[in-house]
């Protein structure tokens, strides 16, 4: 009877040959290099091992050049997992193979929460808007964004639901005057001294369109340092949940009335 | 994060009984509460059912306000059909489309992602293997008489070569741009970037087929949140008039659509889903099916629903009662606890004049929170903003 695949996947060497092929920038390598990746972890009987790993499907010729098969790529992503990866890089690697449950992500580096205000007036159809941020100062262009989305709105029905969490003025966290752009518009306040979590999310009217979010590093405040956030477009299921996560810290918060 | 706020460190879920710190609701984690009484969702899965004994692929069109539940209700009703039959579900969230984009933008960015290469690509090998080994020509038109076309037979028969490596074919038929190589190693003159809106409709047809002959399972789209193709102008919405148009079509038999989209009122309703347009005209008038915002009486059953759904099991909600009646005066009714029954008239007087389950939830929560912080082991009139 022929060996499973878990079997032959936990041979000596199959491991570090199929994780070293998956993190090489080349799309293929010579037969000659493969062969030295698996004598340098012990293999006595290289070829032959290079040879099943093809009769299994995990690696495939290339000319003269060996590549990582799709089948391949599975099976180290899922030995990643066994041998103490991180769980959630390598779920979502598979689901890029396998298809995958979502919206759109992207990553955003620069003008994180300028770009987020630009999108209540680039896509006007705002029903609810959520601002998780330790610190606040908006600047005059945000809040420029701000209102005339939440005006344009107002014009053709309710009002859009304001929801912002930040950090107490205590003289470290937010100044009280900087809330007054959101205290204005009719939003709901919350403080929480230890807030670190930077959230920021839109939903539609009751016409439906565009949902966002942004997680990131970035505050509302005109930073000077270096960002990093993601932003996650048309996945309604995905912000629904950090709404969730959204009021779990409110209720830990002191409303400002 | 129970660090402040509440009775002795509890969490609010803990203080209230509840199993989660929020009455927020998931679509897809929570189809077990379906806190509605005026839509019948097993009555609709029995309605699809019943179009799938009869050989049809019943098609159906979910309108509403945002946040009225279409989403809750169609992957409940999904989980009703799975009981009754065989299917195979693929809830697709429209993208973000820009201005100009075509059908071929849902398709590649929508279907085929939601699809899933695996999926795909086993549907395509098990159709090439079935037809059994033969020379090259006779084999290709064996597996163009399975999959019904030549161009998706060439690309499909390479499966069978130990060194073709399955993700070119994936690239090519989920609509990325190919380079020349690739198109020649396929048998292709070109990439489906191009095709027409209807061709990669019968694709997807192709695959419900292929799925119902292989496995004796109806593909099933829920192709939810089509309000965002109003961001389509009046050059490409045309090729999303068409590519519906023929996955809707009555005498289209191998994939099931469920459309899934927010409407405030009837003639909001996107243009390609229009009343009195092709897409809708193939559908039919009992393809239809609104969902509506809760009426007055609804309100209390449907707070009661989502109480019931997330009261913790075993909790002894005599007793909690019994200690909520030294924090208010006002009344307690059970299925309402731990809101008040003049909560409850607060909240549905504070909302306004479209109720539904999302609006309600989030008033929900927000008492929820100040109850908690202000440590009342009841959620009182006072509470609801």
């Amino acid at each position: 009877m022929r060996e499973h695949l878990s079997g032959f996947a936990g041979r000596s060497g199959v491991y570090e040959l199929l994780a070293s092929l998956e993190s090489d920038p080349r799309a293929a390598v010579d037969e000659g290099e493969v062969l030295k990746i698996l004598e340098a972890a012990d293999v006595v009987d290289a070829a032959g091992v290079l040879h099943e790993l093809e009769a299994r499907g995990l690696l495939m010729r290339v000319g003269n050049d060996v590549s990582l098969s799709t089948a391949g790529l599975k099976t180290v992503l899922l030995l990643e997992a066994v041998n103490g990866g991180d769980l959630q890089d390598v779920w979502r690697r598979l689901r890029y193979i396998a298809g995958y449950a979502g919206g759109q992500y992207s990553l955003v580096r620069e003008g994180m929460t300028t770009g987020f205000f630009r999108s209540l007036v680039s896509n006007p159809s705002l029903g609810a808007l959520y601002v998780c941020s330790p610190w606040i100062n908006l600047s005059r262009q945000e809040r420029r964004y701000l209102t005339t989305a939440v005006l344009r709105r107002q014009r053709v029905g309710p009002a859009p639901e304001l929801f912002v969490i930040t950090r107490p003025d205590d003289g470290f966290g937010t100044p009280r005057a900087n809330l007054t752009p959101f205290e204005q518009l009719g939003a709901a306040v919350y403080l929480h001294p230890k807030l670190h979590a930077k959230l920021y999310m839109r939903e539609p009217s009751m016409s439906g369109g565009y949902t966002m979010a942004i997680v990131g590093s970035q505050n509302l405040t005109r930073s000077k340092y270096i960002e990093l956030g993601i932003r996650i477009e048309a996945d309604s299921i995905i912000v629904k949940r950090l709404i969730g996560y959204f009021f779990d810290i409110s209720h830990h918060s002191e409303e400002l009335r | 994060m129970n660090d402040r706020g509440g009775d002795g460190g509890q969490s609010v879920g803990e203080m209230y009984s509840l199993s989660r710190d929020n009455f927020i609701l998931d679509p897809l984690e929570d189809t077990d509460c379906f806190a509605r009484d005026d839509i019948r969702t097993e009555q609709l899965a029995e309605s699809l059912d019943v179009d799938l004994v009869t050989g049809m692929a019943p098609k159906r069109l979910m309108w509403g306000p945002y946040g009225g539940g279409k989403t809750h209700t169609l992957m409940r009703t999904m989980k009703e059909l799975a009981r009754l039959t065989k299917v195979h579900v693929v809830r697709i969230e429209c993208p973000d489309l820009a201005k100009k984009s075509r059908f071929h933008d849902l398709y590649r960015e929508g279907i085929m992602r939601e699809l899933g290469q695996d999926f795909v690509i086993r549907l395509l090998e098990d159709a090439v293997h079935s037809v059994g080994l033969a020379r090259r020509e006779e084999m290709l038109d064996r597996v163009k008489a399975k999959v019904g076309s030549e161009e998706l037979a060439k690309a499909a028969i390479r499966i069978i070569d130990p060194n073709f490596e399955e993700l070119t074919l994936w690239r090519w038929i989920s609509g990325v741009p190919l380079a020349r190589t690739d198109l020649d190693d396929l048998g292709q003159t070109q990439d489906l970037t191009q095709a027409e809106a209807a061709r990669l409709a019968d694709l997807v047809i192709t695959l419900g087929r292929l799925l119902r002959e292989q496995k004796g399972e109806t593909l099933v789209l829920v192709l939810d949140e089509m309000e965002r193709l109003q961001a389509i102008g009046p050059e490409t919405i045309t090729t999303f008039v068409s590519g519906f148009t023929r996955l809707a079509d009555p005498n289209q038999k191998f994939v099931s659509v469920l459309i899934g989209a927010s409407a405030a009122v009837e003639d909001e309703l996107v243009e390609v889903f229009g009343f009195h347009g092709p897409v809708a005209s193939r559908l039919g008038a009992d393809a239809k099916i609104e969902i509506r915002p809760l009426d007055d009486a609804d309100v209390e059953k449907f707070i009661r629903g989502v109480i019931r759904y997330l009261r913790r099991e075993g909790a002894d909600v005599s007793a909690m009662m019994e200690r909520a009646r030294a924090d208010t005066s006002e009344e307690l009714d059970e299925a309402f606890f731990p809101l008040t029954e003049e909560a409850v008239l607060a909240l549905k007087s504070r909302l306004a004049q479209i109720m539904t389950p999302r609006e309600i939830t989030i008033k929900m929560t927000r008492a929820l929170g100040r109850a908690y912080r202000s440590g009342s082991s009841v959620i009182a009139s006072e509470h609801i903003v």
